[in-house]
């Protein structure tokens, strides 16, 4: 299934529609190269290839309000790429093998 | 009791049937005829896949018909 | 002077992880006595951690969160009757699957993580199915009380719990969770937290949560988005487990090879009723089940997920070409046959409308044209008999219908057969009958309906309805049921 394989590889998370998802997605398209936004539903998925930074502060200055990277679990529904880092200052999303 | 599994092609899933296996293939046709609408005399039909040739005076145990065995309506 | 706040890392280890102990009055083996029969080796039990750093008290404070806002919407759902503004009562053809699907779904995923925690000695994943096991109920618990609005207006919800027990049709979903239950505690971690939370829990709960909110069917977006919220911790261990097992020792890969090849096909078989959801029953369509298969089982698990996995020696999934194969058959196949049960189902069927055609053209294309949509005319012929005239072979693996085709021939039904012990077992697909071959004195004693009704198990043949909780008006076609005529009625009053 060549098909499948030659497609790029994103990390990526589906945030539910609430107003700290705006500010995580303004986030991540600052801090991220060739950011991905496709809207559905009730739901967005914001992706990148190989690799997704979200900084507290970044989110902070989008939010215009404090916010802790525990509080990702108020608005994510899904993600898919590895957990690799998930600190007080920032979450690191990645796939290893690239 | 055993039970026989009649697939018609081209019309899933097949019927699991409870039969008789001491019934004639005589009386047994009459049941598929009515069930798939067809006359059972000029149905070709196979066994798994293996070609199956039916006989009105033999009973399906005698015809090779074993419990959860398969029987298709090819044509 | 304040002391300085604990940072995440540290207070996840010093409240869940190293509260964790080494047992000194037992051996370590009587403490855990399922660990070693299924050959998967750990090391050092103490290094995995999980990302999302859950404590007791963080994980407390977001779930009361959640359900603050979740109660805040269900308590408006009662009181604004907003079952009237969905879009059609048909959606709720799919909210009496889900109902009879997933309430004793998320019970027994509940009773499974409590055996996950209390068996796998590893302190990460012990507490993060712990909380798993706590989410689980707390879905159920939701639902039940969510969809018992939909059960004062509409039929098909009253008896659920009997439904899921007992209707053939739902021994799919009750047979798949048995059997993640009854294997090890590593193999059912595997099936459940990776196989189904991974890969497939998305497609049920994102894409259909989002199908439901294009719908107007706020109850069902509550449960989705609330639910799913937990799903991404789900996720996690799921993945850390796989991980755990993969780089602790290598020995373990062929293990866990044969556990995600196994259980990404009965994911995959069990989910053919949602790809049924999502391209007939929603009266407005987002997304196709080729569509959400290739976003999020192609792009995110195959392509994604599975080329890390290399590293340690992992390939995809066995018959994984084949589920790609399907992606433009299993909803077709799924809803002709569910269309001529519907006298012997708790939900209505309907052929497509001529809307509903037009949606299914433009997502599937040729296909459509050439196969599905010529089965549609034959089928809706007015002479053709609707109603299946007995009961229907099923896989004994996966226990659906024998609908399926040949991955090289669309036309031809699929056929496998194992025999074992002198008897015959009947398969859908070379993955159902794979997962048999391997565990065939498990996978013999599966509780086939088919069979256990002719056998009398179900009582007498003219109670069967009542055997299954069901009333003759729960099923039918969905265009002449009450529940569709009672909706165009409310509608216009409103109005």
């Amino acid at each position: 299934m060549e098909q499948v394989e030659k497609r790029n590889r994103y990390v990526g998370l589906d945030l539910t529609n609430c107003p700290e998802s705006e500010a995580i997605i303004e986030a991540v398209e600052q801090d991220n190269e060739d950011v991905k936004i496709t809207r559905f539903p009730g739901y967005v998925k914001v992706e990148s290839i190989n690799k997704l930074v979200i900084n507290k502060t970044s989110v902070e200055e989008c939010l215009g309000d404090s916010w802790e990277t525990e509080d990702l679990q108020l608005a994510v529904t899904s993600y898919y790429g590895f957990m690799a880092d998930w600190d007080d200052d920032h979450i690191v999303l990645q796939w290893d093998n690239v | 009791m055993i039970f026989l599994y009649v697939y018609e092609q081209g019309n899933p899933p097949a019927l699991c049937l409870p039969v008789n296996p001491e019934d004639k293939w005589a009386e047994f046709k009459q049941v598929i005829g009515g069930l798939y609408k067809l006359n059972a005399d000029e149905a070709k039909m196979t066994y798994f896949d293996e070609p199956f040739t039916p006989q009105d005076d033999r009973t399906l145990a005698e015809l090779g018909i074993k419990h959860k065995g398969l029987l298709k309506i090819v044509g | 002077m304040a002391k300085k706040k604990r940072g995440l890392k540290e207070e996840y280890n010093l409240l869940t992880r190293d509260l964790d102990w080494e047992p000194s009055y037992v051996p370590f083996e009587e403490m855990y006595p399922y660990v070693s029969f299924e050959g998967i080796k750990i090391h050092n039990w103490d290094r995995w951690e999980d990302p999302f750093r859950v404590t007791v008290e963080n994980y407390v404070r977001i779930q009361a969160e959640k359900e603050r806002k979740f109660h805040a919407i269900r308590e408006n759902i009662d009181m604004m009757q907003s079952q009237l503004d969905l879009t059609d009562a048909r959606w709720l053809e799919a909210m009496k699957l889900f109902a009879g699907v997933a309430f004793n779904g998320e019970y027994n995923a509940h009773r499974l993580f409590q055996y996950v925690s209390r068996h796998v000695p590893i302190p990460a994943i012990r507490f993060a199915a712990f909380t798993q096991s706590v989410d689980e109920l707390r879905h159920v618990q939701n639902e039940v009380l969510l969809f018992n609005n939909y059960n004062k207006y509409f039929q098909g919800f009253h008896s659920w719990k009997k439904v899921s027990h007992r209707h053939w049709l739902m021994s799919v979903i009750k047979s798949f969770f048995e059997d993640a239950m009854t294997a090890g505690p590593f193999e059912g971690l595997a099936a459940i937290a990776f196989g189904f939370e991974v890969a497939f829990t998305n497609i049920l709960f994102v894409t259909m949560g989002s199908t439901a909110m294009a719908n107007n069917d706020l109850c069902y977006t509550a449960v989705g988005f609330t639910n799913q919220s937990d799903e991404s911790r789900h996720m996690t261990l799921g993945m850390m487990a796989i991980r755990a097992m993969l780089e602790e020792d290598p020995d373990n890969a062929p293990i866990v090879q044969k556990w995600l090849d196994k259980w990404f096909w009965r994911s995959y078989r069990a989910f053919t009723a949602i790809a049924y959801i999502l391209d007939y029953v929603a009266p407005k369509k987002v997304v196709s089940w080729k569509e959400a298969f290739e976003m999020y089982i192609e792009d995110q698990v195959l392509n994604g997920l599975f080329k890390d996995l290399e590293m340690f020696g992992i390939r995809k999934p066995l018959y994984y070409e084949q589920a790609i194969i399907e992606k433009d058959r299993i909803s077709h196949q799924a809803a002709l046959i569910l269309h001529r049960v519907s006298h012997v189902a708790f939900f209505h069927t309907f052929a497509p409308t001529a809307e509903d055609q037009v949606w299914l053209e433009e997502k599937y294309g040729d296909t459509w044209r050439d196969v599905w949509a010529k089965k549609w005319e034959q089928q809706t012929d007015p002479n053709y008999e609707r109603n299946y005239p007995g009961l229907p072979m099923l896989c004994q693996t996966c226990q659906y219908p024998m609908v399926f085709a040949e991955p090289e021939d669309i036309h031809k039904t699929a056929y496998r057969h194992s025999e074992y012990e002198g008897e015959t077992y009947h398969f859908c697909s070379d993955g159902c009958k794979t997962i048999f071959d391997d565990e065939p004195d498990k996978y013999k004693e599966a509780w086939i309906p088919a069979h256990e009704i002719l056998s009398g198990n179900c009582g007498p043949a003219e109670d069967l309805l009542n055997y299954w909780g069901i009333d003759p008006e729960d099923g039918g076609d969905y265009y002449e049921s009450t529940d569709y005529k009672n909706f165009e009625k409310w509608k216009k009053m409103r109005a």
